[in-house]
């Protein structure tokens, strides 16, 4: 029988400085890793410990595989990774999770909102949905940052700007003298006027939990529909795939049945957010 | 299918079968009940009947502590064949609790191999309770304290020896070593064997009928989410988490990571919802920051989340978690405290 805990070996090829506290680890796994956007792996530090992270890459690349990770203050994990080099070893498990369901979102309008690192699964999102663009009604991505060095893909989001295959607008919380887009937190960049036929359009969002928990309000007064509200949730997660318990909220497990889950799956839960 | 065996005919039953395989049989040591391995020396004071082992089943099958993975040499230690080992004297609370923790680590799409394995390999003969304890509460989640199918074998203690009912074909290949030492369980015995289950039972009913509710457990979860109860049944609690790590269907765990020699390894330990970091996240957000928040999660994950994922109770009604509780904490009051919207002052 085969053994989920093993992980397969994975080279890291390069690593992208994309801000002070965020980089983007670029890996070659042993074997392909196929995964479809909004599937997560869990990586392994070689001795240190394992935490999940979402590809940030396009998922038809599956010989060279991106992380985007912040490191947390006195996080593990991530401070180790944050200190590794081209060459180094890690260990990669999965992927888990069931990812966006592209399939529902064809046809529609979708609405990408992305916050922080966040951002990192959007840009997955993002290269899915381009990949085949003519087939989504339309693309819109709305994406915040705390300040514009805290901005990562700073390139590629510019070119977006010129694409007319989408509708970008971005936004800071605080701004500086070379900022020429919007100020205010994400929010601030959700107008009704975004979306033309909101009942059958679909949003996705991935941000820290108070960005999301603000975000509700707000898509629900644009018309959104909550079965078509999707978001990542952040859990504790220690095996990925349904056996340690750890992600459980209500009668979801974050790991198994998500990590996204559409708006009328969770917002009955007290602790969702927090 | 029923046998009668007297009991030195069933020691010689055990005794065939230690020879191919470990056995382990439930044994006073001290004061209680627990398994032990069974030898010339462990041949006495065998007790088929009573109650459950201070130990929960589910040590045998998930361990406390297991190396899951050893990198970077692609490894795996679940290929490493287990050897089938016999369990005599669990009891119907135990066999339940497989069948719980059966639907998490071998019914999904990913399954733990390590378990699944010991599963494949251990054979258990159960056997009837005769001297339920007052922490008993089986009947509340429709079981009897005798076990009725999921078994290989089930013994019974009737005066002169045992019954045993065959419940698989691995069983009756197991009867069919010592066929020389069985006969047919005769009417009187098998009604001496029905009388003994109709006693403990309605000892255990009798006992459970102050704790009655009138509502499923889930609906009263569902509806009582934010009573007052909670908090202040976690005023009393020491979040020493005891009653977690002696029940028989907690299954969550923690892995971690290890340098040893030239390469690493994964190691896979019991862990549990009342610790504080257990949901913690990177950048140090809680999902359930309060003691309050923690000991409700219990009760939700028990009674919710596994019924309404695997359609049954994630609570054998062992007792164990009230046995155990230095806090006096007993969920059949906690229950009962949540429908009458109040906390009891017996603390
Ligand atoms: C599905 C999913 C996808 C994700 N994708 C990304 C991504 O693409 N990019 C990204 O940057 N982040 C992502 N994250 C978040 C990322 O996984 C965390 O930031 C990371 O796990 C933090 O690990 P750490 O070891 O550095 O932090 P730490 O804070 O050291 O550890 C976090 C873990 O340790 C536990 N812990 C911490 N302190 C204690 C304590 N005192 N006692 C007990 N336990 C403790 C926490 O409960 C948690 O499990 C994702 C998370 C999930 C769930
Ligand atoms: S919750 Fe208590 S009574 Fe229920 S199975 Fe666990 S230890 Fe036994
Ligand atoms: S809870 Fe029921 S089955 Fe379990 S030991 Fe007590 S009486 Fe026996
Ligand atoms: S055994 Fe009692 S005191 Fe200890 S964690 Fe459980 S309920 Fe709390
Ligand atoms: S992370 Fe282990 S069950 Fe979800």
């Amino acid at each position: 029988m085969e053994n989920p805990y093993v992980p397969i070996e994975a080279v890291i090829k390069d690593v992208i400085v994309e801000n002070p506290i965020i980089k983007t680890f670029v890996l070659k796994p042993e074997e392909p890793l196929k995964f479809s956007p909004g599937q997560f792996i869990m990586l392994t530090v070689p001795g240190v410990g394992e935490s999940p992270f979402t590809p940030s890459s396009s998922c038809f690349e599956t010989e060279r595989v991106e992380v985007t990770v912040l490191r947390q203050s006195g996080g593990k994990v991530t401070s180790a990774l944050h200190g590794m080099k081209p060459g180094d070893m890690v260990g990669v498990r999965g992927p888990f999770g069931h990812g966006y369901p592209l399939e529902r979102f064809k046809g529609n309008e979708v609405y990408v909102v992305g916050g922080g690192v966040g951002m990192a699964p959007m840009r997955a999102l993002m290269f899915a949905l381009l990949h085949e663009a003519d087939q989504y009604k339309h693309i819109i991505l709305r994406y915040g940052a705390r300040n514009p060095e805290l901005r990562m893909y700073k390139e590629l989001c510019k070119s977006w700007e010129t694409d007319p295959r989408v509708d970008v607008v971005y936004t800071v919380d605080i701004a500086d003298e070379t900022w020429t887009h919007n100020v205010g937190v994400v929010t601030t960049i959700m107008k009704p006027e975004d979306i033309q036929d909101v009942k059958n359009a679909f949003s996705i969002g991935c941000g820290p939990p108070i960005m999301l928990r603000f975000m509700v309000p707000v898509l629900l007064k644009m018309g959104f529909a909550e079965e078509h509200m999707f978001f990542s949730l952040e859990k504790n997660m220690s095996c990925g795939m349904g056996l340690c318990g750890h992600c459980r909220i209500g009668n979801l497990y974050v790991c198994k049945d998500g990590a996204d889950f559409s708006y009328d799956k969770i917002k009955d839960f007290p602790d969702v957010w927090a | 299918m029923a046998f009668f065996a007297s009991f030195s005919d069933f020691w010689g039953l055990l005794e065939k079968w230690a020879q191919e395989k470990p056995v382990y049989v439930v044994r006073y040591i001290s004061d209680n009940l627990h398994y032990q391995k069974f030898t010339s020396e462990t041949r006495d004071g065998i007790v088929y009947d009573e109650i459950r082992a201070v130990e929960p089943l589910k040590s045998f099958f998930f361990k406390i502590k297991q190396r899951v993975a050893e990198y970077p040499v692609s490894y795996s230690e679940s290929g490493k064949a287990e050897t089938e080992f016999i369990i005599v004297g669990a009891k119907a609370c135990d066999l339940r609790s497989m069948e719980i923790l059966d639907e998490t680590f071998m019914r999904g799409e990913i399954k733990d191999p390590f378990y699944v394995e010991r599963r494949k390999k251990g054979i258990i003969i159960t056997s009837d309770c005769s001297s339920p304890k007052e922490t008993c509460f089986c009947t509340l989640l429709s079981l009897k304290p005798y076990p009725e199918k999921g078994f290989d074998l089930n013994l019974s203690k009737i005066s002169e020896g045992v019954i045993l009912e065959v419940g698989s074909e691995r069983g009756e290949r197991l009867l069919s070593q010592g066929k020389e030492l069985l006969s047919q369980a005769s009417p009187s015995q098998l009604e001496g064997r029905n009388k003994n289950r109709e006693v403990t039972l309605s000892k255990v009913k009798e006992q459970n009928e102050k704790f009655a509710l009138s509502k499923p457990y889930r609906e009263l979860i569902e509806e009582k989410f934010d009573s007052s109860v909670w908090g202040k049944y976690s005023g009393r609690c020491l979040e020493c988490a005891a009653c977690l790590s002696i029940c028989p269907t907690c299954h969550c765990f923690l892995l971690y990571d290890q340098k040893v020699g030239e390469g690493f390894e994964k190691v896979r330990v019991w862990d549990f919802c009342y610790y504080r970091g257990y949901a913690r996240v990177g950048g140090g957000t809680n999902a359930r920051p309060t003691g309050k928040d923690r000991i409700k999660n219990k009760y939700i994950k028990k009674f919710e989340f596994y019924m309404s994922k695997f359609g049954m109770y994630a609570c054998t009604g062992c007792g164990r978690c009230i046995e155990a509780c230095l806090a006096n904490i007993d969920m059949r009051q906690v229950f009962k405290d949540l429908e009458a919207g109040q906390s009891s002052n017996n603390m």
